[in-house]
């Protein structure tokens, strides 16, 4: 199998921006009901204990959450209004910089239109290990 | 969460047998079918490569399959239906074979010990190296998804989602992992490799029914005198059945003649 490595410059949380640069609902016909069917189908392909959420990159916001809220620190059943800024908060502050990068990268991708049949089956795999102790 | 660690013995590939000895008395939909809307869904949950398979755990081969059939060496969407287990076997790093039986045996028997809403909430993954078309072991993980069971319990066909992982694990040991689901627990198995080259390399003496009741008081702390008590012999016999073990398992000490015991799953 090919394998590239990319090595990406740090984001600082200061200067990183939630909201997608170039993002417009305009044209988007995508309803939250679209994730029903996965987040269903989460159960059967977890390896671990995990939880689940939809972000709206428009907004920079998380429009839904599920699964062990207990994982990410301040999260419960009844968290609302959760920004996108709730979940770096959780993340281990010398991720989090890499996350940012990551995310930004993400978002490259995708803009720089890679193309419908491209981007469906393009996996994009953020891992955040927890510091022992 | 809470994590438990569990060592096993591993089973050598003469003493597994894919077939668990399920019995069907209805006649089952096809498993395909069952599996289906899974399978469908696994392409978006994918990491990097894959394939999947359904085992036929009563016959001991493997039903159906799809996806990345590069991933497994002598595999093509050609030939890879209908195969005997022993195919997929021969794929595994020789090293990780007698564990990953270990890991399968394991499972089978806790299924039957679980209630069908038990074994649903488990989530088994095994990792392991699985050798490609191009004749190279790559890191993979094994997730084996909702299992079809008989009524006590036995397994009858399982399907199983292989990814490469290759990109995250390039070192480290074969192991399985059990997330259950009901009590947001995970369970680690690993197998102890000592124990595999005592099986293998060096046959463990013969030891007497009473000279095993000995050891195992031993390995809990017991004295002679307590020893002595608990089996209703005299202490004089038991120093000599501790003589007897020392030398059989050539152990220098007690503390020693316990820890062969243990490595070599004896106790």
């Amino acid at each position: 199998m090919q394998q590239k490595t990319a090595l990406l410059k740090p984001v600082d949380s200061q200067t990183f921006d939630p909201r997608s640069a170039t993002g417009s609902k305009k044209n988007c016909s995508v309803q939250i009901s679209h994730y029903k069917d996965y987040i269903s189908s989460l159960a059967n392909f977890a390896t671990g204990k995990n939880f689940w959420y939809i972000a709206d990159m428009a907004k920079g916001a998380i429009i839904k959450t599920g699964g062990n809220y207990e994982m990410a620190k301040g999260f419960s059943a009844e968290s609302e209004n959760v920004t996108a800024d709730d979940i770096f908060r959780c993340v281990h502050p010398e991720d989090l910089p890499f996350m940012l990068a990551c995310s930004n990268y993400v978002e490259s991708v995708f803009t720089n239109a890679i193309g419908i049949k491209k981007l469906i089956k393009a996996r994009f795999v953020r891992s955040v290990f927890k510091q022992p102790g | 969460m809470q994590s438990k660690i569990t060592i096993l013995k591993p089973v050598l590939p003469d003493l597994f047998d894919p077939k668990f000895g399920g019995s069907i008395t209805e006649s089952p939909s096809s498993p395909l079918k069952y599996y289906q809307p899974v399978i469908d869904h696994l392409t978006t949950f994918a990491i990097n490569k894959n394939f999947w398979y359904i085992a036929d755990m009563v016959e001991g081969v493997i039903l159906n399959m799809g996806g990345a059939y590069d991933m497994v060496h002598g595999f093509s969407a050609e030939n890879s239906n209908a195969r005997n287990a022993d195919d997929l076997f021969k794929a595994l790093h020789p090293d990780d074979l007698p564990l990953m039986f270990a890991y399968g045996k394991y499972l089978a028997g806790l299924y039957q010990q679980q209630s069908y809403r038990k074994r649903i909430a488990f989530k088994p993954t095994l990792y392991a190296r699985l050798l490609n078309d191009n004749m190279q072991y790559n890191w993979v993980m094994m997730q084996m998804i909702n299992p079809i069971t008989d009524t006590n319990g036995v397994p009858l066909f399982g399907l199983a989602f292989v990814t490469d992982i290759s990109h995250i694990k390039t070192d480290g040991v074969c192991f399985m992992s059990i997330y259950d689901s009901s009590t947001n627990s995970c369970s680690h198995f690993f197998c102890d490799k000592q124990h595999k080259v005592l099986t293998t390399l060096q046959p463990l003496p013969k030891i007497t029914k009473r000279g095993m009741d000995v050891l195992r008081l031993l390995s809990v702390g017991y004295n002679s005198k307590q020893i002595a008590a608990e089996l209703g012999i005299a202490i004089k016999t038991v120093d000599n059945h501790r003589q007897h073990l020392l030398s059989k398992m050539t152990a220098g000490s007690t503390a020693e003649l316990v820890a062969i015991a243990v490595k070599a799953g004896l106790i």
